[in-house]
């Protein structure tokens, strides 16, 4: 069995996650990376996408917004503005919501709210990973 | 003189007055149950916040953000947090008057302050007095968020970044306990390394450059703490409730233990009269 790590996800709503694992496979902006132990300390930011660690053989997944993640020696530690475990999610609900935002963005034109269409593209962007992720 | 009926109803009014104070207080108790666990588990993220920044922004130079450059100043803007609603005591008022002192005291530096205002009670206070404000974000404070405190910062960081305010202050209610709250007035930008204790920055692979991960962590950084500050005003703001309306319901008791005396004394005072006339009447008739 692989050794473990401690790897924490924390939103500003809360600690959703702190536990020893084996592997992460993390969103990066650079694109999606694996961490296990020993990795070179490496600090990157997460773009909205899916998040899966592994434990027991068994990988976990979430849903999460951006932010941005700092890799130790034996330790990750992740940043974002939101993050949502998939059995946590409702379908059907996940499903409206990416409806409504698509809706929404229409409305917003790039040039003018750049923040404001950026914000948009990343919910629908963690929305269209939640759906994916539901079961 | 007041009558009975007079008394009675005085009564009755107070007793109502008491119920709705007390039902406020038992309201403003559970609510701040509630927001003081928000801050709790807010707290992590902006430490974990704070610790990557400061491990990565002690090398950069000033120059490398405009959220880093210190520039003279001749404007500044204020960030008010107040409450929406009164009933909360001092509350609000002690807010208003600190951030008109502030004014003046910028003023009398040759430093223009506008503000910007959060919560309502701050708002309707400086409409009419002789201080520009910038923007407003009013009834917001019952359902304030992390995304909120960034459509809070894209105001200020836009017009800091475009050279409108040099710098940004925010002032609000932090809390400490349920009948403590303290008035904090602290300058968001621009941020200098030497107050924040940067520490030298950690042996890291950067991914993308250091520069861009910078410029991308400070808007964070500034809305984690503008968040942190609604989180404690909001807190501040049911704790400093609960006191004024524990205070006026002990008011009320003490009004109506009053009343009732004077009622109780008024109407043996009648009794007293009547009978008098009783046996003054029945002594007249036995001639």
């Amino acid at each position: 069995m692989a050794q473990k790590f401690k790897v924490e996800l924390v939103t500003p709503k809360g600690v959703v996650l702190d536990r020893e694992v084996e592997e992460v496979i993390a969103p990066g902006i650079m694109g999606e990376f694996g961490v296990l132990i020993g990795h070179t300390p490496m600090l990157t930011f997460i773009k909205p996408g899916i998040l899966s660690y592994l434990e027991n053989d068994r990988f976990i997944k979430y849903a999460v917004g951006s932010g941005f993640c700092e890799v130790l020696k034996d330790a990750v530690n992740l940043l974002v503005v939101e993050a949502h475990a998939a059995e946590e999610i409702d379908k059907n609900e996940a499903n409206e919501e990416l409806v409504r935002l698509e809706r929404e963005i229409l409305e917003v034109s790039p040039v003018d709210h750049p923040t404001e269409y950026e914000r948009l593209s990343d919910c629908i962007k963690v929305a269209k990973a939640k759906i994916s992720i539901a079961s | 003189m007041a009558s009975l009926r007079d008394i009675r109803k005085r009564i009755a009014s107070v007793k109502n007055t008491q119920k709705i104070t007390n039902a406020m207080k038992m309201v403003a108790a559970a609510k701040l149950r509630r927001a003081e666990e928000a801050i709790k588990a807010g707290r992590p993220f902006a430490d974990k916040m704070r610790e990557v920044l400061m491990s990565l922004a002690a090398r950069t130079n000033p120059g490398a953000h405009p959220m880093l450059s210190v520039k003279p100043v001749n404007k500044a803007l204020l960030i008010l947090v107040t409450a929406d609603r009164g009933l909360c005591g001092a509350f609000n008022t002690s807010l208003n008057r600190r951030a008109e002192a502030f004014v003046k005291e910028m003023k009398a530096k040759g430093v223009e302050v506008e503000l910007l205002t959060v919560g309502r009670k701050g708002n309707d206070y400086f409409r009419r007095r002789p201080v520009t404000i910038a923007e407003k974000f009013s009834n917001v404070m019952g359902s304030i968020s992390y995304e909120l405190a960034g459509q809070i910062c894209n105001v200020f960081t836009d017009r800091f970044i475009a050279g409108d305010h040099q710098e940004v202050y925010i002032l609000y209610n932090s809390f400490r306990s349920a009948v403590t709250q303290i008035l904090t007035l602290r300058r968001l930008l621009p941020i200098t390394p030497e107050e924040e204790g940067w520490q030298p920055r950690r042996a890291y692979l950067y991914e993308p450059s250091e520069e861009e991960l910078l410029s991308a962590i400070l808007p964070r950084y500034i809305q984690v703490q503008v968040f942190a500050g609604l989180l404690d005003s909001v807190a501040s703001e049911h704790g400093a409730r609960m006191t004024a309306m524990e205070a006026a319901t002990s008011n009320a008791k003490e009004m109506i233990h009053k009343l009732t005396l004077k009622f109780n004394r008024l109407r043996q005072e009648s009794i007293t009269t009547e009978l008098m006339e009783i046996v003054g009447g029945a002594e007249a008739l036995k001639g």
